[in-house]
């Protein structure tokens, strides 16, 4: 079992406290001393400048389906050399009406190196092996979806 | 319907390709320019410098709790003063044998200016936020909202 934690912290820089326009912009803090300014998502009133909840959660996707590909890859004795990623997420109304994060469209890249090299289709199985056994996938309800270029 | 997009870049610095050793060292770019440092958590052979895909997770729950949070209580006229959260985040095999964020354990403390809500008010205020929280809704994850005892 592993623990993680982060922190975060918000104050009132705007005299008033309107719906529209009080602050969106705070602070998260994570253990290792990275800290980042983060707001809601500009549909929401937030700061086009900052990343917001939606961002964070399309990229912990996106990297923690990358860290299972590769894994499955290496015990494959697939040597990948590079791996690039341009995820989309959708935050829509889900079929009960409630706004969620509802699809997620993975479009990884990746180049192997050597003389044993995967064919599509064995690239294909480890995503989708990766996606099966992703420990924030498995925390979605999201839909997720790969596109694998090659 | 609105769209989020993260991309994420992981090049090989090995010659070899092992499982235990590979670098989990990637960078994850969003689109308004921030640059994020991401890895793999330190149980998973991750540097604990980077930021894991667990840790944006919980970010993600404890940010998006709070922006829906202050919305709620800007509509009750509660003026909030600050906000602060400690959030924990457990890794863990589920029902299934499936590793995945069973558990989010949100810490709040909201500052009121003038007279805040009861405390029974702002319980209610927090499941407000729970249910109308875009990524609570997103995820399996069962989350407790647990203000420290002053």
């Amino acid at each position: 079992m592993g623990q993680h934690k982060t922190s975060i912290h918000w104050e009132r820089d705007t005299g008033h406290f309107n719906i529209k326009s009080f602050n969106r912009d705070h602070v998260i803090r994570f253990e290792n001393g990275v800290a980042i300014n983060a707001t809601s998502a500009p549909e929401y009133t937030g700061n086009l400048e900052l990343i917001s909840p939606e961002d964070l959660l399309v990229a912990a996707i996106s990297s923690c389906h990358m860290m299972t590909f590769l894994a499955i890859a290496s015990l494959k004795n697939w040597l990948v050399q590079t791996y690039n990623d341009q995820a989309q997420g959708f935050l829509e109304e889900n079929s009960r009406g409630r706004v969620m994060m509802n699809r997620v469209i993975l479009q990884p890249q990746v180049l192997f190196s050597g003389s044993n090299l995967p064919t599509s289709k064995e690239q294909e199985d480890i995503h989708f092996k990766a996606k099966r056994s992703g420990f924030i996938t498995n925390s979605v309800r999201t839909s997720i979806s790969i596109q694998p270029h090659f | 319907m609105s769209q989020f997009t993260s991309s994420l870049q992981w090049k090989s610095d090995q010659a070899d390709f092992e499982l235990r050793t590979f670098n989990r060292n990637h960078i994850i770019r969003f689109p308004n320019g921030t640059v994020l440092e991401g890895s793999s958590a330190p149980d998973f052979s991750g540097n604990p410098e980077g930021n894991n895909p667990e840790q944006l997770f919980v970010a993600s729950l404890s940010s998006c709790h709070m922006l829906t949070f202050l919305a709620m209580a800007a509509i009750g006229k509660w003026k909030v003063e600050s906000y602060e959260d400690e959030a924990i985040g457990f890794l863990e095999k589920n029902g299934n044998g499936k590793m995945c964020m069973t558990r989010v354990v949100l810490r709040p403390v909201v500052c009121f200016s003038g007279e805040g809500p009861s405390q029974e008010e702002l319980q209610k205020l927090h499941e407000k936020a729970h249910r109308g929280c875009f990524i609570a809704t997103s995820v399996n994850t069962e989350i407790l909202v647990e203000p420290p005892i002053e």
